[in-house]
């Protein structure tokens, strides 16, 4: 099985392995495969259909294209009608590909915003902000440039999360990157209006250090205690609570995502697929649908503080005496911004749409492109991938 | 007895000169058949020690260059069950020569190359001169020089991303305690060139430096007395004899690192992302984005194929400058 090396997905599940084994008496070998190769080996590995692994963790970008060219197996006819009742509306879809399902997913998740309520009251403010507006009022007034305090960052780097945070902007303002049958309409007003207030926070107001920020600075300088407010996975929400990670674990809060008017943000998600080189389909299903169960997603959850997609494991994460007050607060948000949510377009060419789009706002936040001319060439590579 | 006149050992008798040469005749016949079969044998062996060698790199150099040239005029699908390979004739290229990324790509890759030999050829021989002296510390300092040759590409591009970070690099910690606002490095088209470039120079000097050590170790320190016996200064001896005689050094660092910085990939991947924008997109970024991330293998070929060919121009074209100048002299 190949999944992510060194992320706490992989440590869950090497630690339950044996388990499955002794249970099932299969034999699973989990090899690590660092986040930037996952993609390349993957798709490698599937063009040469040598079989390297049976079980493949995929990212939902991926799902789609791998999908499309025969590279994962379906799993429509393993999966019973009580099963997809246990999963949440609509994590299903974040694993299917032109009505089949492909995968099963172990983490449906959106940004949410994580904040510092010490450094907000003593701006005046009480309450996170909701909307795009009080957003920049806010980050204005906590900022304090002098001391290296700023109210938030936005992102710029030219890589594939910063384009899934701009899709965010996108949709809480209204729009999307598509239109309804998923073709490329990216040049639109809420891409527009992303843009502008991407813009006024960096260049006007100065509430975000310079620089094009990538997820991994933003989430540094939020735990560093520099920022007031960011938008982040919820993964973050352990290492934020966490003293030997955090400087801020008697300071932090989560909440929904500020919008333009819509609280909300695009949801991806990560599940376990089969290859359709593996030679043992049956065992390596197995494996993916014990993997996904509600028990052993249920322990995922609660170990890690994290959401999963099963109402099972949910109900079970709720009656946990272990989770704190603070905990279930913070988990009932990451539930609501993904109900309130929708994901991704589930089409081939997302990797190529997210290169364009990253390429975009690198080009605007640089100031070396104006938005309308970013998002026209954006569009124009995107209708090119598109085919 | 009878006298030879001055001449006699070379101007022989007919007679003298026929026996002289009929007698061990045989003999050397059968030494030139000895000797010959002693060529072809140490060229038999020699060959045979040496195929194993030309193999494995017929295996791993040739054969995937073949290939490569080959997918690069088909056309096909990476679907499973999808459409069998067919030849494409020149389509391929025309795509890729039809991408404005790609001429981006490739204007900037050339722009890097040609800088980044510069500076490095501009620091590593100052450097290099002054190792070469006999001064204290020498030793320590060569190693110390080595030292990023140690390092692996990506760690270095980690390390230079946190260097040259704006909110808590040490580069801008540094210029700040000179009193100078640090920039956003990678916020600049110019000033991420920049942070690349100094990135990938730092890594690769350690290689130039050693290579014109051993250049300079190599010239005769007679030169040197006999020009400053002469009243040549210092600049006249590094302009007239140093620098001559560091060419064929010179012409080894541009070939090596020429091949070198045009796969740069690692400092441009980790660093920028090819951003800001597109600023620094490179050929290597452009075609790992074509091959993994637009799936397009056979592009990918055609734009292989063309990468192994501006390589294989400039480095040509460099070698042949500065070995013809060589022979001029």
């Amino acid at each position: 099985m190949g999944m992510e090396a060194g992320s706490p997905h992989e440590s869950f599940y090497k630690e339950k392995a044996e388990q499955f084994t002794a249970e099932t008496g299969i034999g699973v070998e989990i090899l690590g495969v660092p986040h930037d190769n996952m993609h390349q080996q993957f798709l490698s590995d599937a063009v040469a259909a040598g079989g390297a692994h049976d079980v493949l963790m995929v990212d939902q970008p991926w799902v789609a294209e791998f999908a499309a060219n025969g590279y994962l197996a379906s799993l429509d006819e393993r999966l019973s009608d009580e099963d997809r009742d246990d999963f949440i509306e609509g994590t299903l879809d974040t694993v299917s590909y032109e009505g089949a399902v492909y995968g099963l997913p172990f983490l449906v998740h959106n940004q949410v915003m994580y904040y510092r309520p010490s450094l907000l009251e003593a701006a005046g403010y009480d309450s996170p902000p909701a909307t795009w507006e009080q957003y920049r009022e806010i980050a204005a007034a906590t900022t304090d440039a002098a001391a290296g305090t700023f109210g938030t960052m936005i992102p710029g780097n030219r890589d594939g999360e910063v384009a899934t945070r701009f899709m965010s902007y996108v949709q809480q303002a209204g729009g999307d990157i598509v239109d309804e049958n998923l073709r490329p309409a990216i040049e639109n007003d809420a891409a527009l209006e992303a843009f502008a207030m991407m813009q006024q926070i960096q260049f006007e107001d100065g509430s975000s250090p310079e620089g094009l920020h990538d997820l991994s600075a933003i989430q540094g300088q939020f735990l560093e205690g520099k920022i007031a407010m960011v938008a982040q996975w919820p993964y973050m929400w352990a290492m934020a609570t966490d003293p030997e990670q955090s400087k801020v674990v008697d300071d932090v809060a989560v909440a929904l995502d500020p919008g333009n008017p819509d609280q909300v943000a695009t949801t991806f998600a990560w599940g376990l697929g089969v290859s359709a080189s593996s030679d043992d389909q049956d065992a390596a299903w197995e494996f993916v649908h014990w993997a996904t169960s509600g028990e052993v997603l249920a322990a995922k959850a609660i170990e890690q503080l994290s959401p999963v997609p099963r109402v099972s494991s949910m109900e079970a994460l709720a009656a946990a005496e272990e989770v704190s007050e603070a905990d279930r607060a913070a988990l009932a948000v990451f539930g609501e911004s993904v109900a309130r949510s929708r994901t991704m377009p589930m089409t081939p060419a997302f990797p190529q749409y997210q290169t364009a789009i990253a390429e975009a706002v690198s080009a605007v936040m640089s100031g070396q492109a104006t938005p309308e001319a970013a998002l026209r060439q954006a569009q124009s590579q995107m209708e090119q991938a598109a085919g | 007895m009878e006298r030879n006149a001055p001449g006699d050992a070379i101007h022989l008798a007919p007679r003298r000169v026929a026996e002289a040469t009929r007698a061990p005749a045989p003999v050397r016949a059968a030494r030139h058949g000895r000797r010959g079969s002693l060529v072809d044998r140490r060229r038999r062996s020699g060959m045979l020690l040496t195929l194993p060698a030309l193999l494995t790199l017929a295996a791993t150099a040739l054969y995937p260059l073949l290939w490569t040239m080959s997918l690069s005029f088909q056309s096909f699908s990476l679907a499973v069950g999808g459409e069998e390979p067919a030849f494409a004739g020149l389509a391929n290229y025309e795509r890729v020569l039809g991408d404005a990324a790609f001429w981006t790509a490739i204007g900037q890759t050339v722009g890097y190359v040609t800088v980044t030999l510069t500076v490095e050829l501009l620091v590593g021989l100052p450097i290099a001169l002054v190792l070469h002296r006999e001064t204290r510390g020498r030793k320590v300092l060569r190693l110390v020089v080595a030292l990023p040759l140690m390092i692996a590409p990506v760690v270095a591009a980690m390390a230079g991303k946190f260097l040259f970070s704006p909110g808590y690099g040490l580069v801008n910690e540094g210029l700040a305690a000179l009193g100078i606002d640090g920039p956003a490095w990678f916020a600049d088209p110019w000033l991420a060139r920049a942070a690349v470039l100094s990135t990938n120079a730092w890594l690769a000097l350690p290689f130039v430096v050693l290579v014109l050590l051993a250049g300079l170790a190599n010239i005769p320190g007679e030169l040197r007395e006999a020009a400053v016996t002469d009243g040549a200064g210092r600049w006249r001896i590094l302009w007239h004899i140093t620098l001559p005689l560091l060419r064929p050094s010179i012409l080894i660092i541009l070939v090596i690192r020429l091949a070198d910085a045009f796969r740069v990939f690692d400092a441009v991947y980790v660093m920028t992302g090819g951003g800001p924008g597109s600023a620094t997109e490179v050929l290597s970024t452009y075609l790992y984005r074509q091959m993994f991330t637009r799936t397009d293998f056979a592009g990918g070929a055609a734009t292989s194929v063309l990468f192994v060919l501006v390589i294989g121009i400039c480095a040509g074209a460099v070698f042949l400058s500065l070995r013809g100048r060589r022979g001029e002299r």
